[in-house]
């Protein structure tokens, strides 16, 4: 005797689907012939109530346990937009140098900041040389509020002290 | 044709209008949108009928074109697939005046249980389901009208009765 079916032959068997040699071998089988028995029962409960029992009516979920999984769903999404215009979009539009250096770094830190926190009429590099200038002259105003440790790594003296001394 | 094409289209209307709306009704889930796709199926199916003349056999052409309706009605939007999957089956009452004593035999959980697991099948293992089991179709008939493979509709339908089968087994 061929060994027993599987759930899948059985299957087909019970919807007319199947081949000869596996009716032939349910015939002959008994532990086959009621699991066709058991799934033929099933389907006939399954069949009933589909086909002839009345049909139930979809209970609408409340709204706001419907709109839940709906903004979560749209704030994943929202986020994931975010980071994909953050990583790839970005990214690809700044310019960023391959290589600085450190004292080309710093010159167009101090023409940025100049641009942005100087007064209207003073271009950045009017700026930058008044600064300068300032800065050499170790006026006292400009270094007033310089502690004197400050001031010594600066490379400049500290006016008070220098007087009071 | 032998008789008056209208009168004849009146009959088909009386004859299958509630196998239809069963039909649509377990392909849809929904009574609701199962009303309404009939009534769109006969206006189809009278289309049809004064383009192309009646066909030989009514009732498996019109199961075609409502099989159709029913799945071009699903792809109509995701809003109307997410209230369909995110809606609750309403338990059906027990004391129904229209059970037989064979229907009155399955408990109302276990019949509740059956069509939360078929409304849950995929609309492909729906429409086998339903074609095979319920219109009593053939394997190569349901591959020729849903334009599948005969080995598609065996593995479609071995999937929904192996689920159909566990919500039996787990209420037993």
């Amino acid at each position: 005797m061929s060994r027993c079916l599987t759930e899948r032959r059985v299957v087909h068997l019970q919807a007319g689907l199947g081949a000869p040699r596996e009716q032939a071998h349910v015939d002959a089988c008994l532990a086959c012939a009621g699991r066709l028995d058991a799934l033929t029962r099933d389907l006939d409960v399954v069949t009933q109530v589909l086909a002839r029992g009345p049909m139930p009516h979809p209970r609408p979920m409340p709204s706001f346990r419907r709109w839940v999984p709906a903004a979560a769903g749209a704030g994943l999404l929202a986020l994931a937009a975010l980071l994909w215009v953050e990583v790839a979009v970005w990214r690809a539009v700044t310019y960023v140098p391959l290589s600085m250096r450190p004292e080309e770094a710093r010159a167009m830190l101090t023409e940025v900041s100049l641009a942005l926190f100087s007064t209207s009429g003073y271009s950045a590099e009017e700026a930058s040389d008044e600064d300068t200038s300032v800065c050499d002259g170790a006026d006292w105003l400009v270094t007033a509020g310089c502690t004197p440790a400050q001031l010594a790594q600066a490379g400049l003296a500290s006016p008070a002290s220098e007087e009071f001394r | 044709m032998g008789v008056n094409p209208a009168q004849s289209y009146e009959d088909t209307v009386c004859c299958h209008t509630g196998r239809l709306r069963r039909l649509c009704g377990l392909l849809l889930g929904d009574s609701q949108e199962a009303e309404e796709v009939v009534q769109e199926v006969f206006v189809k199916a009278l289309e049809s009928e004064r383009r192309q003349g009646p066909p030989a056999d009514w009732g498996p052409w019109l199961t075609r074109i409502a099989v159709n309706t029913c799945r071009d009605r699903r792809r109509a939007g995701w809003w109307q697939r997410f209230r369909r999957w995110s809606d609750q089956v309403e338990l059906v009452p027990i004391a129904d005046p229209g059970l037989t004593p064979e229907d009155a035999a399955i408990g109302a959980e276990e019949r509740r249980r059956i069509w939360e697991a078929f409304r849950t099948l995929p609309d492909r293992q729906r429409e086998v389901f339903v074609l095979r089991h319920l219109e009593d179709w053939s394997g190569p008939e349901i591959a020729a009208a849903l334009g599948l493979s005969p080995g598609t509709v065996k593995r479609h339908l071995f999937r929904a009765v192996h689920r159909l089968r566990l919500v039996l087994g787990d209420s037993r």
